[in-house]
């Protein structure tokens, strides 16, 4: 045994008590995000059915109500809900500190909840849709107050952290040019050219807010579960830099000069995403567990954002037409081919973590067997929805670009089936919660 | 003592991490043992800093040698250096995971 050297905690920190369990925000904080996202995501594949089915989608224009509604059931609905559900409770984690204002977070989640099923309603039913997006944009301010306080309060902010407070900078500014076009909406009160600002909104949402909280989530977690180590952080830095270089400058091309410079931004971003993957893989090749569906999932979203990358480089360079199927492709492929099979790993990973955590390992007492978060799942059927999605997302991409409804509907009925599988399998891990209470 | 020394050993490896499946003397997460008359001494690492279970692996630790330590004070460290790495699970944790 190495000899140890000395502790940076006081001997004797631990109690006979969890003081983890004390710290952590309780269980409802998070699960109340990942339900509430779980029903956004069905409520997605049901809609793009719909969509599918009655070929409302196939050559759909990007400003089309339907599609917008589907694409903020998405970015609010899943992932953003998923994220903030998310960062309550690995922030303070990471942090070594407590979740700061817990109230605010939940009074945050019901306003969120309100703002999304108002906006996406609005999209849907017609009508204005500022008002809706109001209440979205003060849970954003709750969660900011909660997020920046806790990240006060931190004992150290690490790389993950670093990613996380970018992530949440980029939230500010894409919300206050969301709030902009939704109230510009169709009339065009305020906006001659309401697409540029537009774009800047949709990268600004799906690589600064959401990928990169994603890769430096990945740099923690897929480390951890692959049970490797990250020796060289080279690759993750220069992508950190590329993406940001990028973005940044994108978004100013956006709003200020009209857009002039757009495959210089496209490469600088795909050579950050190809940086960040090298790094991803890097951890892959040093894993030493086997592949699990979370972690297939993991790798079906790099090849998702790999193909999201080609479709970003052939649209700034024109090899392909930037016309609004070819743009549907790229929108469809960040959402659902890089962004959605990442949350849907990691999220097979965390629930039962939090449900083994908060249900079995509180009062245990030796030699008691606590069962393993594996046995909290049933993996075939996470397999099988794995199984489904994969090919969907594929069809999908395929179907936006030929403007194939057939590619389109069997794209849809393979989410669709997807997104059944993924609520029994949250329900086959949440069950215990009740199972172990009776 | 050697035989404390193999109590203590075995209770350890009650605590089971539930993500790898392992216990946490066969992933190499106990640096050290020290025992005299007045307590024992455990010397423990986590996987990474920040480690969501890094708590709940502690007091499961402390509880499980209560039960052996036979009135002596236990004592644990988190110990950080040096940092754990995947080559300190033993060779039957590796043959386990199937590495």
């Amino acid at each position: 045994m190495p000899e140890p050297q000395t502790a940076d905690r006081p001997t004797g920190a631990y109690g006979t008590t969890a003081p983890f369990l004390a710290k952590a925000p309780p269980l409802s904080i998070p699960m109340r995000h990942f339900a509430a996202a779980a029903v956004a995501f069905a409520t997605f594949a049901a809609a793009f059915a719909w969509g599918a089915f009655g070929h409302r989608l196939a050559g759909a224009q990007f400003q089309d109500r339907f599609a917008l509604g589907l694409v903020h059931t998405l970015t609010l609905g899943w992932i953003t809900m998923t994220l903030f559900g998310a960062m309550t409770q690995l922030a303070p984690v990471l942090w070594e500190t407590s979740l700061v204002a817990e109230k605010a977070v939940k009074a945050a989640w019901w306003l969120f909840m309100i703002g999304i099923i108002g906006f996406v309603g609005r999209l849907w039913t017609g009508g204005e849709y500022f008002w809706p997006a109001v209440p979205v944009a003060s849970a954003f301010v709750l969660y900011l107050y909660s997020f920046l306080r806790t990240m006060a309060s931190a004992r150290q902010i690490d790389w993950t952290g670093k990613h996380l407070a970018l992530s949440v900078g980029y939230l500010v500014v894409l919300a206050t040019l969301g709030l902009i076009l939704a109230y510009d909406g169709p009339q065009g009160r305020l906006l001659d050219d309401p697409e540029t600002m537009l774009v800047a909104h949709v990268h600004l949402a799906l690589i600064g807010w959401v990928s990169l909280a994603i890769m430096g989530v990945s740099y923690r977690l897929v480390a951890m579960f692959t049970l490797s180590h990250l020796e060289s952080k080279t690759p993750g830095r220069l992508a950190l830099a590329l993406v940001n270089i990028g973005l940044i400058g994108l978004t100013v091309d956006c709003l200020a000069f009209g857009r002039r410079w757009m495959p210089l931004w496209a490469v600088i971003l795909a050579c950050g995403y190809a940086a960040y993957a090298y790094q991803v893989r890097r951890i892959f090749s040093a894993r030493n567990r086997k592949i699990d569906p979370a972690l297939a999932y993991t790798i079906l979203a790099m090849i998702g954002g790999a193909v999201w990358a080609a479709l970003g480089l052939s649209l700034a360079f024109g090899w392909l037409p930037n016309e609004s199927d070819v743009r549907a492709a790229y929108v469809f492929c960040i959402l659902v081919g890089w962004i959605t099979p990442f949350i849907l790993g990691q999220i097979h990973k965390i629930v039962p973590f939090l449900v083994w955590l908060h249900v079995y390992s509180k009062g245990w007492k030796p030699p008691a067997r606590l069962p393993k978060m594996e046995e909290l799942t049933f993996r075939p059927l996470i397999w099988a929805e794995l199984t489904a999605f994969a090919p969907g997302v594929y069809c999908g991409i395929g179907g936006f670009l030929t403007e194939s409804n057939p590619l389109l509907e069997a794209s849809a009925a393979l989410i669709l089936g997807a997104a059944v599988l993924y609520l029994a399998n949250l329900g086959i891990t949440v069950r215990h919660m009740v199972m172990k209470e009776s | 003592m050697e035989n404390l020394k193999r109590a203590v050993l075995m209770a350890l490896k009650n605590v089971v991490d539930p993500e790898v499946g392992l216990d946490i003397v066969t992933m190499g997460l106990v640096y050290d043992i020290a025992i005299n008359e007045a307590g024992i001494r455990v010397a423990l690492t986590l996987t990474s800093r920040g480690c969501p279970l890094g708590e709940t692996i502690g007091s499961m630790a402390r509880e499980s040698l209560d039960g052996i330590a036979g009135g002596r004070a236990v004592t644990l460290a988190l110990v950080w250096d040096p940092p754990w790495s995947p080559h300190m699970i033993t060779s039957e944790g590796r043959e386990a995971l199937r590495i």
